[in-house]
């Protein structure tokens, strides 16, 4: 890929630029849908039904005074965030909504890593200030990790390790994302993409830290958590950071599981692009329902139910992923 | 595709670029909240439910938080080692002694073989 185009890519699709509209218009679908499940209104008075409620959020928090507790590190917590901010980007251009994907053979483990950073510059944006609700937040978060990181990354090997090995997508995230929906009609592989696509659906939920994981900033316990003591830009990158993981976990599953457009790549570029938006928004739907229905566990209730059910799942779907190709079949 | 490392050095130029495009948009920020800024000391000093904390207040040490959590986890599984295997029996302590040795002596043994 030219620099111009990797330039394009990072700046304006579908980097910052798409991802800043993606942002605003999945936070305030969210909120309106969350709302609307609770038997609330949501954002309805800036802009029609409240659409622009989002923006004028993230400009106050632009314009507003940003006041950096004695002992912290605020120039640190921008750059971390900035990193992470920037590996989801990266990950947004690892998908086949890019023109020209950033892909190579087994550049899953690029995928991987990139996944884990948005938790740890979150855990290290909690410890750089001096607060004891920032510390316990962050120690939750840190334990919380240990469980939903490794159950989200198995459970998004299964399909990929399965389009490797069935039809030769190399470990490569775009490319699985291009073969992997063909599992569903394949009658052995219907179960582990199943399990799978439970538990990564649990873990992107407990990734994002809302209801019923929001255990690292629990309000009512701990103020913020780990975010207790930032204000102003601060506070607008780590609500800009949840907000980018919401679209980009959303948009990972919407494309390696269902395949996105590409099952649809046979009609017109509108109607694929309406289907996927759709997929697209039944994801995120299906995270705000969850978020909508269920109260905060404790932080011990998390560790059990990914633990003892989560991660066996996952587990058990990327056993069956690894054994099964070579079992023969007529 | 491209190589591995083309698509990670593609990335880090990404994060790069997103990094600077994020640190001048912070920039801004300051630049435009610097008017509305207050000096104050008291309000950059560190409280918590009203009250100023001293320096050695203000953190509670990860690995204490750390380790609680985990021992609630694993309460469980520790009250049944405790509860229904440890009878108070001496002969009771010397059998489970025994098997545990002779666990670690077969981990060894596998070790070795499996080593040389």
């Amino acid at each position: 890929m030219g620099l111009l185009e990797l330039l394009f890519e990072a700046v304006v699709y579908p980097g910052v630029l798409f991802l800043s509209v993606a942002v605003w218009l999945t936070q305030w679908y969210y909120r309106k849908v969350c709302a609307h499940m609770q038997n609330r209104m949501g954002p309805s008075h800036t802009g029609p039904f409240g659409i622009l409620q989002p923006i004028a959020d993230y400009l106050k928090l632009f314009f507003k005074e940003d006041v950096s507790t004695e002992g912290s590190s605020p120039r640190l917590a921008v750059i971390l965030l900035s990193v992470a901010i920037g590996s989801v980007v990266v990950l947004a251009l690892m998908l086949p909504i890019a023109p020209r994907p950033i892909a190579a053979e087994y550049d899953i483990m690029l995928a991987a890593y990139l996944l884990v950073w948005p938790t740890i510059a979150l855990a290290l944006v909690g410890v750089l200030t001096p607060n004891p609700f920032s510390t316990i937040g962050t120690s939750r978060l840190f334990s919380m990790t240990l469980a939903y990181e490794v159950a989200f990354v198995a459970s998004i090997l299964t399909p990929v390790v399965l389009a490797g090995s069935l039809y030769g997508a190399g470990y490569s995230l775009y490319r699985s994302c291009l073969e992997a929906w063909r599992l569903w009609s394949d009658p052995r592989t219907v179960v582990p993409m199943a399990l799978s696509l439970i538990s990564a659906l649990l873990s992107l939920q407990c990734k994002l830290l809302t209801k019923p994981f929001d255990i690292p900033d629990a309000e009512t316990e701990i103020v913020a958590g780990p975010f207790t003591e930032y204000s102003g830009f601060k506070l607008a990158l780590i609500l800009g950071l949840h907000d980018a993981e919401i679209v980009v976990g959303s948009l990972l599953i919407t494309m390696l599981f269902f395949g996105g457009f590409v099952p649809f790549a046979w009609l017109p570029w509108y109607v694929a692009l309406i289907i996927t938006a759709v997929e697209y928004l039944v994801v995120v739907a299906i995270i705000t329902w969850i978020r909508a229905i269920t109260g905060r566990f404790r932080v011990d209730q998390a560790l059990v139910l990914f633990w003892k059910y989560v991660l066996p799942m996952a587990a058990i779907a990327l056993i069956i992923s690894v054994v099964m190709p070579g079992i023969p079949w007529p | 595709m491209m190589s591995l490392l083309a698509s990670v050095l593609e990335a880090t130029f990404v994060i790069t670029l997103v990094l600077v495009i994020l640190l001048i948009a912070y920039g801004l920020s300051v630049r435009a909240t610097r008017a509305v800024m207050r000096s104050s000391e008291e309000k950059r000093r560190p409280f918590a439910c009203g009250e100023l904390l001293r320096p050695s207040e203000t953190g509670v040490p990860d690995a204490s938080m750390y380790w609680a959590i985990w021992r609630k986890l694993f309460r469980s599984l520790y009250n049944t080692l405790r509860d229904k295997i440890h009878t108070g029996v001496l002969s009771d302590w010397l059998f489970w002694m025994i098997i545990f040795m002779a666990v670690l002596v077969i981990a060894l043994v596998v070790m070795m073989v499996w080593a040389y």
